[in-house]
């Protein structure tokens, strides 16, 4: 690693562990993402909705059959690498 | 040479005294007074680094946010890091990361860069968000909770209250003065007192979050009831997730594999909640079409799926069965999952037999269909037969509306400000 490349590593960042989940939503599409593992899932749902281009309201997200809360972290749930999380359109009834 | 691009909001001004509307005016301002930068004019901050992202790491691109030290949901300033050195760095992919920038401008959303060579999204190494906090409850919503703990407990003989609750009006204000209130934790879920509102005004529709909580909320409720009553209930996701899968079903030869996954047997099979062993009957929100919710009562002894429908008027029969036949044909291959064979009752994969309710309340007036699809189910599941499913009207669904909205505040947000605990997740 070069001099410049030593400067340009930030405090913090060293040992961070990381992880990789795939989002699957309606079974049908797929998306993965890298993140830390203290990070707060609210960025993988952000995230997950801009690339299917919906609403964030729009979708709901399960992990191992348990609804998946904003402030939550991989660490929290003990996720592994390659753990799917499942997006569920959120509906709206009344009639 | 690194060129240091500062972006900053709009609606916070410049650090350097500029104003631009456009994020890439801005960057264009900022990139044109790098020439400055090296005299040490660039008035970008540099402190405390926050965020690292990398870009194309194969290639040798390397593009780097940095946020100032200050928790996220006030952060104002960012500043990306373009190494312009490292070999492989490729216009497209700095109009990618330019392009995905402008669309993070809110800085609500993570900023994104997308590495479609492996398919993989790197989220932001941004700044650690704090944990939410917890509201603090003003002296009103403490007089409101002080009056819903003095209340009689819940008895079954309330389970249709024949009037409003003569707090409701207080009720309703104390949220509504501040419906953006997020209480963390009711249960397993984060709820804005919007939520309570929204379930308490009669032919509001409702989400699957309401649905959600609602079947969770009467499940506990009547514990005891259902457990003698060898009935349970599960979240609409189970039959989302079931009819989801008909598809599949039809297509494949062997079927009994479609249900492999964990998911929809981790329903019916909890701890004291067994299909099977602990229960011989399942209620089930579902979802029809693009807007109306029903009950369903899957009952194991009869081989039968009940259907409460809010409002029978809106499907004939023929597409009631249309919709219901797949779940029918699927139910007997994942109970025989769940199930231990002598559960069974010899009826291996025969398809279930669908009823529909006869008789009863009809919302006609429209937009109560879930809470009165809950209503329809809670009554089965506890076995009242007094007040009846007959006796529901229009008036009864707006009182009991609203005391879903009261009773499951009271129980469920209230005692997270009891004792001054501090209601974070994972508690």
């Amino acid at each position: 690693m070069s001099a410049a490349q030593e400067d340009d590593k930030k405090p913090g960042d060293e040992g961070e562990a990381q992880i990789i989940l795939k989002v699957k939503a309606q079974d049908r599409f797929e998306a993965s993402f890298r993140m830390k593992r203290s990070a707060q899932l609210i960025k993988l749902m952000n995230a997950s909705c801009e690339r299917f281009c919906v609403d964030f309201n729009s979708f709901v997200f399960f992990f191992d059959g348990c609804r998946l809360l904003a402030g939550q972290t991989p660490d929290d749930l003990d996720m592994k690498d390659g753990d799917e999380i499942e997006a569920v359109l959120n509906l709206r009834g009344g009639p | 040479m690194g060129v240091f691009v500062a972006v900053e909001s709009s609606i916070h001004g410049d650090p350097g005294g500029q104003t631009c509307d456009r994020l890439d005016d801005l960057i264009g301002c900022i990139v044109k007074e790098h020439a400055g930068d090296e005299q040490g004019e660039l008035s970008c901050p540099m402190e405390p680094v926050l965020a690292n992202q990398k870009v194309g790491e194969e290639s040798g691109t390397e593009l780097k946010g940095t946020l100032e030290d200050e928790p996220c949901d006030s952060r104002k300033d960012l500043v990306f890091e373009v190494d312009l050195e490292r070999e492989g760095v490729e216009e497209e992919v700095l109009a990618e990361y330019k392009e995905t920038a402008e669309e993070s401008i809110d800085l609500e959303t993570p900023l994104i860069v997308r590495n479609d060579e492996d398919g993989v999204t790197y989220l932001s190494d941004s700044s650690q968000c704090p944990p939410s906090e917890k509201h603090c409850p003003v002296e009103a919503e403490a007089q409101l909770a002080s009056l819903l703990l003095a209340k009689e407990p819940f008895t079954l003989a309330h389970i249709v209250p024949a009037v409003e609750d003569p707090d409701f009006r207080y009720f309703e204000q104390v949220l509504q003065a501040d419906p953006k209130v997020l209480h963390v934790g009711v249960g397993q879920y984060d709820l804005e007192n919007q939520f309570f509102l929204d379930l308490a005004t009669a032919e509001k529709w409702v989400t699957s979050k309401h649905m959600e909580v609602l079947v969770d909320y009467v499940g506990q409720r009547h514990a005891e009831v259902l457990h003698r009553n060898r009935a349970m209930f599960v979240a609409p996701w189970f039959m989302e997730q079931l009819a989801g899968k008909a598809k599949t079903f039809n297509a494949t030869t062997y079927k009994g594999r479609v249900f492999s996954d964990r998911k929809l047997a981790g329903y019916l099979t909890k701890k004291g909640q067994k299909l099977g062993v602990d229960v011989d009957q399942v209620y089930a929100p579902m979802f029809w079409g693009t807007d109306h919710w029903v009950g369903l009562r899957i009952s194991l002894s009869k081989w039968s799926v009940l259907v409460y429908d809010p409002n029978r008027k809106l499907r004939t029969m023929d597409e009631v069965m249309t919709i219901m036949t797949p779940i029918a044909k699927m139910l007997p291959y994942l109970v025989r999952k769940v199930c231990p064979a002598n559960f069974l009752g010899g009826h291996g994969l025969e398809p279930f037999g669908v009823e529909l309710m006869a008789d009863g309340y009809q919302n006609t007036r429209s937009g109560d269909c879930g809470p009165v699809a809950l209503k329809f189910m809670e009554l089965a599941a506890t076995g009242v037969k007094e007040p009846d499913v007959d006796d529901l009207t229009d008036s009864s669904v707006d009182i009991f509306r609203k005391q879903y909205a009261m009773d499951v505040y009271k129980d469920w947000v209230v005692p997270l400000y009891m004792c001054g605990e501090a209601s974070q997740h994972g508690k």
